[in-house]
């Protein structure tokens, strides 16, 4: 993952779960890498194009030229509700960002304990594999 | 050696046999172990590691990228999109399925015979092998104590409204009902062919050899003599050392997407026109319903119940219940939304649908370092379908008492009350109007029937163009199932393990 990914991931994380500013950001970013590491490479330019797409685009969808990553907590609230919202394909730019925001979080202790999941009890668990 | 895995391939490697297996998945395994038990002497190849129950930690963020083709990536392009589920490793997609077993449907097979004209496949033949596959797997309906809290919910609704909904059968042996079954079973109870078929497969003799992706088959005078690959470094996918199976059977497992790619890529597409086309793959969808009491849908058999009470339409309801991220990543809600819809997940209930498509996607052989192409659109009667699997649902849960049904569509994506419904069965609902659009069983892209001119494989699965080569996965079948395939697969595979058996002196020039 490049920086400008991974800021992209930390924002939107930061915005899409509010509770999600306590939670350390490497790890939380290093479930989103192994995720985007296994992608096959057309999808993961695709996800690149997308992620980099949610960047750039406020201009488009909040009339703010301003980058996703330096906009306010309220104006990047806004710009995500809006971008949710819209008809397809404009919401997919937010599709690949929500889908590894969600499974990388609640892939942690903490996101696991917000939602009151609790994984199995089994001998084997361990908070990463391989 | 029996197993190789990745540290044991030093160099190049050269091997015989009798029959070479490329895929471990329903169909490989099961037709592995059938000719390998029949005493012959088979090769299993197979792209993905063998991970066992040491590995898995339940947790899908791990889970998925290591098991996951593409970490779950996997798409149909089309409008829209829609996400695949396939297993990369050993016992394929059967290491990472719900553990759903359904016996091919009758009237299936009856339509096989009577339009496709598929004489010599009748569901009186396979009976014996579904017979054989369930005492052999412990397929089973599953008990009371198993079911989910999502379960509960779902057969109060179903009730109140006269529907029958009855627990799935599946294969497991000692279920703790531990609810991840898709993220590899961590108690070795789910009789996935990583568990059951690859290893009686090596018991009886067979070789497995791990992490080798099959590039090239090798053909001989219009006869199919082994393959060719590479073996494949787990963590980085690079390509290092060669191997070469000789062999006087091939039987191709990969699945409805990277068969048709392989044999397309191998110019062994025949003169039928079908490899590749008529890809069906079940579209799926699935709704989330917040109740008043704790439900804790993910104690419990993930997949746990099914309603057949729509079948005759093409439309099948089945029991799913995930863990929240992959649950909130299709739900609608950003920032103080989101947080509020969280704080229900231990009161949500959950249940899908999966339609019998007509629609009819393609796959091509991979190009871009993607191993293969595929697509799919979703027309307009599987759509109208959908609609009535999502109104239908959501009918159970407001029988059941819930009031915020979450629908998967964005015109209409939160149901409340009967009116809704109502609403929603007026509308029209484009394809692109779903947020998700999943398929768990791609299908039907290798086609067997009586005709060159219209079909890939003849009724043994034999390859019109090539003899010795035979298909044995999800992509034989000339429609969809409507039901889970894995068994009917794994019925089919056993039934061409036994016909090449038969035909030993034809394939192998030797009696055993």
């Amino acid at each position: 993952m490049n920086s400008l990914e991974e800021a992209v991931l930390v924002k939107a994380v930061e915005i899409i779960v509010p509770s999600a500013a306590r939670v350390d950001k490497g790890l939380f970013l290093a479930k989103a890498d192994r995720m985007l590491d296994k992608f096959y490479p057309l999808n993961r330019l695709g996800a690149g194009i997308m992620l980099l797409m949610l960047e750039i685009c406020p201009i488009v969808f909040i009339r703010r030229p301003k980058r996703f990553t330096k906009l306010n907590y309220d104006d990047a609230l806004k710009y995500l509700k809006i971008v949710e919202n819209s008809p397809f394909p404009f919401s997919y730019v937010l599709t690949v960002a929500k889908l590894l925001v969600m499974i990388s979080y609640y892939g942690l202790p903490e996101g696991r304990k917000s939602a009151g999941f609790t994984l199995p009890p089994t001998p084997h668990f361990r908070e990463t594999a391989e | 050696m029996n197993v190789y895995r990745y540290n044991d391939y030093g160099s190049d490697l050269h091997l015989s046999c009798e029959a070479v297996v490329v895929g471990s998945g329903a169909g490989g395994a099961v037709a592995a172990a059938g000719l390998a038990e029949a005493g012959h002497d088979v090769i299993i190849a197979e792209e993905g590691s063998w991970y066992t129950r040491e590995h898995f930690n339940c947790e899908p963020s791990d889970m998925v990228p290591m098991m996951y083709r593409g970490a779950g990536s996997t798409l149909l392009l089309g409008i829209p999109p829609v996400s695949v589920t396939l297993g990369r490793c050993v016992g394929g997609t059967t290491t990472i399925n719900s553990a759903t077993c359904f016996r091919l449907p009758e009237r299936v097979a009856g339509r096989w015979r009577d339009e496709f004209g598929c004489a010599d496949i009748s569901h009186d033949e396979l009976t014996p092998l579904f017979d054989e596959l369930e005492s052999d797997l412990s397929i089973a309906p599953l008990t009371d104590d198993l079911m989910s809290g999502s379960y509960r919910v779902v057969k109060r609704g179903a009730d109140a409204l006269g529907w029958s909904c009855k627990p799935l059968k599946h294969n497991v042996k000692g279920c703790e009902g531990l609810g991840v079954c898709q993220y590899g079973c961590p108690t070795g109870a789910k009789q996935s062919a990583d568990v059951f078929h690859v290893p009686a497969a090596i018991s009886a003799g067979a070789r497995l050899l791990t992490n080798c992706r099959v590039e090239r088959i090798l053909v001989a005078d219009g006869r199919a003599t082994g393959v060719e690959g590479r073996v494949v470094d787990p963590a980085t996918r690079k390509p290092g050392h060669r191997i070469r199976v000789d062999a006087g059977a091939v039987i191709i497992a990969c699945g409805s997407l990277l068969t048709p790619a392989l044999l397309a890529a191998n110019g062994l597409g025949g003169k039928s026109g079908s490899l590749g086309r008529n890809l069906t793959v079940h579209p799926a969808g699935r709704l989330v319903a917040v109740m008043d009491e704790v439900v804790d849908g993910f104690r419990g058999v993930s997949q746990d119940a099914y309603i057949d009470d729509f079948a005759d339409e093409g439309i099948m309801l089945e029991g799913i219940f995930v863990p929240p991220g992959l649950m909130m990543a299709i739900l609608p809600g950003i920032g103080p939304d989101h947080e509020e819809l969280i704080s229900k997940y231990r009161r949500t209930a959950a249940f899908g649908f999966l339609v019998s498509d007509e629609s009819r996607g393609r796959v091509l052989q991979g190009r871009f370092g993607q191993p293969f192409l595929s697509f799919y659109n979703l027309g307009k009667r599987d759509a109208a379908r959908m609609k009535q699997g999502i109104a239908r649902c959501a009918r159970i849960f407001l029988a059941a008492g819930s009031r915020e049904v979450y629908t998967g569509l964005r015109s209409i994506p939160l149901i409340r009350s009967e009116a809704d419904v109502e609403k929603l069965l007026e509308c029209p609902v484009p394809s692109t109007d779903f947020n998700e659009l999943m398929a768990f069983h791609p299908l039907g892209t290798c086609r067997f029937g009586p005709d060159p001119a219209e079909a890939v494989l003849d009724q043994n699965l034999e390859s019109f163009n090539v003899r010795g080569l035979f298909v044995a996965d999800g992509s034989i079948f000339p429609t969809s199932l409507g039901v889970n395939p894995m068994v009917t697969i794994m019925a089919f595979a056993l039934r061409t393990a036994r016909y090449i058996s038969s035909e030993r002196q034809r394939f192998f020039g030797s009696a055993i």
